[in-house]
């Protein structure tokens, strides 16, 4: 989370790196904070490093520019399905992903709106051989019948535990009504129907289309030598070709002009309401300073939405959510409430709310506090290379790394002025979705 | 790595742990009360724990909330098993500031009649959400199937807690507060040596405060396999958990062989385990299934069990090629080749758990709890790169029988474990 005009980087260096008595053909481009880019000369990749001094194990994160937003009606949840197929074999020779599994690694890939990540952690002397699986299933990896279909099988069960969760399930629906163009429209699982449907053909023309190295970055993050890291980084991708990658054209959303509105019926006890706002990027003051303006509505036992709703019995929890999207997503505030409140009523309070803190800026304490709290809360997720690893893939999904190195002092820059501002700008009747879950009918 | 300094003295075990990242301090502080696992007494510790950030006798809920924004401290106070565990993160520089915080919050909790009104209120609410809450009604169910009541292990159901927290008060919180102050104490700090000094002034409150706490000594018998299923409406998973006591304590010779095993069969996180490979890469019948055992302390005896879910149509064959599995590696063990990846894999993981400060705290705070140092663990590390396939398989065939199997699901199922979506 950064400002765009508070960053400022250094300037390119432009020296190819060297190592041993090999000139690479990995050029170094720049070194912002502890990181340092490389690019691969050859097909584009870009190499993250970040030295984390006395780390027993080192972290890879290869994050490929491919989530669900890049896909289309009728193949909703194909960036994720792609992602367990590359747990499958290849046809390339050498060391596989099980090899890492069977030395211990910790290990897994996640997909999301904007990206999709794979890791592994493990001992320093292992990275030549994680380097050279991600490269191997890059653009090797087998979409065969026989292995997609238990796979499949697989995706079902986890979208059957997701839909299982009320909360989920009524998230899905907020986020398709909140956006009606945008393919942000659909969750990154997937319509059931489409999982059901996809065929080895279209996994196969989604991995032609976005599984190239000019459409990835790797990082790597660990106490290990940077010649080391190039050299092996040398040997196992420099023999890569970069590819065409798919150009992403997304449909602008259209302005939203009013308040929508959207029910989930379910067995359950749960009695859920959210309100969902339009929100800006991951990448802009406004995402940080409304971040501090969700933190003071709901954040702690004494914000004022817990006041109103928690401390008078109306509530269970209340929550404020904002997530790191590369394009403008949603802001959320997630209220469980009591068997006997009325929804209503609720809804009201935080509305009330809303408008108090929108007309009267925040104290300088109060701002300070919130600005701690957030500076803190962002320190204490760079702990060890695999968190310092997973944090900067999401800067890099949102589309510039650099700003991890100035996210901190980009809390510390936020004014008052700016919450204000935010919560006014994108905290409003026009822009909110409301979802409520209901029981069903008998 | 010998990268812990442990202080033991009557009422506090300390353990010292060395950080990676030396600017971010974790610390753990949980106390252990004297007969404090029953029934009654769950629900007033959960009770307990959730009016800790309520205020003290010195600051009122909006000094103390505001104190941890301004120091930069992360508290989490939980509660459990007859403990309650407090965890703290903070920056280097402000852990005077923490160490205050803690001691106030642990001795001088203010216990507001409303706020303690306030909060059972939020407990009751709690139950009915729980009522959702598939995965946690089949640990519970599970564990009571293992444990008759009364015992160490034995959860209070969600009806046994309603009708507790209905009854809780301020009264009775305070007779608990005393029996905390009384508690033996473990405590991790993953910090620099400066650090250590830091927390020695509290360290020295609580051992004067504290008192020796017998802990648990859990025998039961193996009892013969049976089913249990609950409906939980609106799923469309369920929820499995299976498996049975073991007569075994952690300390005993063949307890590393079968937990190796036990590794074999199902090792949690990844896709390692032979119900990984099977169940999920080769059948599709679900997303996730883990096995591993369960110690309690060193005296007392341990459990095993899978832990996994099916959609409601595979529920048979879920558990038909769950129980194959287990079948299969008693009848005809682990092979050579599983023995020596699964050394490799215990020894890398040994790496990982101090991959950051707060896997260190992790890894040495449950060890501490449990009974063991940093030694215990070293040699545990050694001992599983001494095991051979003969004493694994030994131990599997002794130890683990299908026949006793305890099954337990829950979701949209009968009482008989047929699905009905």
């Amino acid at each position: 989370m950064s400002s765009k005009n508070l960053k400022h980087s250094l300037p390119m260096s432009n020296v190819p790196a060297k190592h041993g008595n090999t000139k690479t053909t990995i050029r170094r481009i720049e070194k912002k904070g502890n990181i340092t880019k490389y690019v691969v000369e050859k097909n584009g990749l870009t190499v993250l490093f970040v030295r984390v001094p006395k780390s027993p194990t080192v972290t890879t994160t290869i994050v490929y520019n491919v989530g669900s937003r890049h896909e289309q009606t009728g193949e909703t949840g194909l960036a994720h399905m792609l992602e367990h197929m590359l747990f499958k074999p290849t046809t390339g020779k050498g060391v596989k992903w099980k090899d890492l599994e069977n030395k211990g690694a910790y290990l897994n890939a996640t997909t999301w709106l904007d990206r999709t990540l794979y890791y592994f952690n493990l001992p320093k002397e292992y990275l030549g051989d994680m380097l050279a699986v991600e490269a191997d299933r890059m653009r090797n990896t087998l979409l065969t019948e026989k292995e997609f279909e238990p796979e499949r099988a697989n995706v079902l069960s986890e979208y059957e535990m997701y839909n299982s969760r009320p909360e989920m399930a009524l998230d899905w629906h907020m986020v398709a009504t909140a956006f009606q163009t945008h393919t942000y429209h659909h969750d990154t699982i997937g319509f059931r129907t489409d999982i059901e449907n996809y065929t080895t053909a279209s996994l196969k023309s989604f991995y032609d289309r976005y599984y190239w190295p000019n459409n990835a970055t790797l990082i790597v993050a660990g106490d290990i030598d940077e010649s080391e890291l190039l050299e092996l980084t040398e040997k196992h991708f420099a023999s890569l070709s970069s590819g065409v990658v798919h150009a992403y054209a997304p449909y602008a959303e259209p302005l939203q002009e009013g308040a929508r509105r959207v029910t989930l019926m379910r067995d359950t006890p749960l009695r859920l309401l959210n309100m969902a706002f339009k929100a800006p990027p991951f990448l802009s003051l406004d995402w940080t300073a409304l971040m501090i303006g969700l933190m003071y509505l709901t954040s702690g036992e004494t914000s004022p939405l817990y006041t109103k709703l928690v401390g008078q019995n109306l509530a269970t929890s209340v929550e404020g959510h904002l997530y790191p999207t590369h394009d403008p997503f949603l802001a959320f505030f997630q209220i469980f409430t009591t068997e006997s409140a009325d929804y209503k009523q609720i809804e009201a309070i935080v509305w009330e709310e809303i408008k108090k803190a929108t007309h009267k800026p925040l104290s300088k304490n109060t701002l300070s506090l919130l600005k701690e709290e957030l500076y803190t809360t962002e320190l204490f997720s760079r702990d060890g290379s695999m968190n310092i690893a997973l944090q900067l893939a999401e800067y890099v999904a949102a589309g510039d790394w650099k700003e991890y190195t100035t996210s901190l002092k980009t809390i510390e820059h936020i004014t008052s002025d700016d919450v204000q501002r935010a919560l006014r700008t994108y905290i409003r009747v026009s822009q909110v979705t409301v979802g409520t879950l209901e029981k069903k009918e008998k | 790595m010998n990268l812990t300094s442990v202080t033991e003295s009557p009422h506090v075990h300390f353990t010292r742990v060395a950080p990676l990242d030396p600017e971010i301090v974790r610390a753990a502080l949980t106390v252990r009360i004297p007969n404090f696992r029953t029934v009654h007494t769950e629900s007033s510790l959960a009770l307990y724990a959730a009016l800790a950030e309520s205020g003290t006798a010195k600051k009122t809920k909006h000094a103390l909330i505001t104190y941890l924004r301004k120091h930069g401290i992360t508290l989490d106070v939980t509660a459990g098993k007859g403990t309650v565990s407090y965890t703290v993160s903070v920056r280097k520089g402000n852990i005077p500031y923490a160490v205050a915080l803690l001691s106030e919050i642990i001795f001088s909790p203010s216990l507001f009649q409303s706020e303690v009104q306030a909060k059972k209120a939020l407990l009751l609410e709690d139950n009915r959400e729980s009522r959702d809450n598939a995965k946690l009604i089949t640990r519970i169910t599970f564990h009571n199937l293992l444990y008759p009541e009364g015992s160490f292990l034995y959860e209070q159901t969600l009806d046994e807690a309603l009708t507790e927290i209905k009854m809780l008060s301020s009264k009775s919180l305070t007779s608990l507060h005393t029996a905390i102050q009384k508690g033996e104490w473990y405590v991790t700090l993953v910090s620099d040596a400066g650090g250590g000094i830091m927390f020695a002034p509290l360290l020295k409150t609580l051992e004067s405060h504290g008192g020796k706490v017998p802990e648990p000594n859990v025998h039961t018998i193996v009892k013969k396999g049976t089913q249990s299923f609950i409906s939980v409406p609106g799923k469309t998973n369920v929820e499995v958990r299976m498996g049975h006591v073991v007569p075994i304590t952690p300390l005993h010779t063949e307890y590393v062989p079968l937990d190796f095993g036990i590794d074999v069969l199902g090792k949690v996180g990844g896709f390692s385990g032979r119900l990984m490979s099977t169940v999920r890469e080769k059948e599709g019948l679900t997303y996730g299934i883990y096995a591993t055992t369960v110690d309690i302390n060193p005296q007392s005896t341990i459990y095993w069990n899978i832990y996994t879910f099916f959609a409601a149509k595979d529920l048979t064959n879920g558990l038909t090629a769950t129980k194959r599995e287990v079948e299969r590696i008693v009848s005809k063990g682990i092979t050579t080749k599983e023995l020596t990846t699964f050394k490799d894999i215990l020894k890398n993981q040994y790496f990982i758990a101090h991959e950051s400060n707060a896997r260190r705290l992790a890894t040495y705070h449950s060890l501490s709890l449990l009974g063991y140092s940093e030694q215990i663990f070293i040699e545990r590390v050694a001992r599983i790169q001494k095991l051979t396939v003969r004493e694994v398989n030994n131990a599997l065939k002794k130890y683990i029988n299908s026949d006793n199997l305890i099954v337990c699901g829950a979701g949209p199922v009968s009482r008989e474990g047929k699905g009905i979506v």
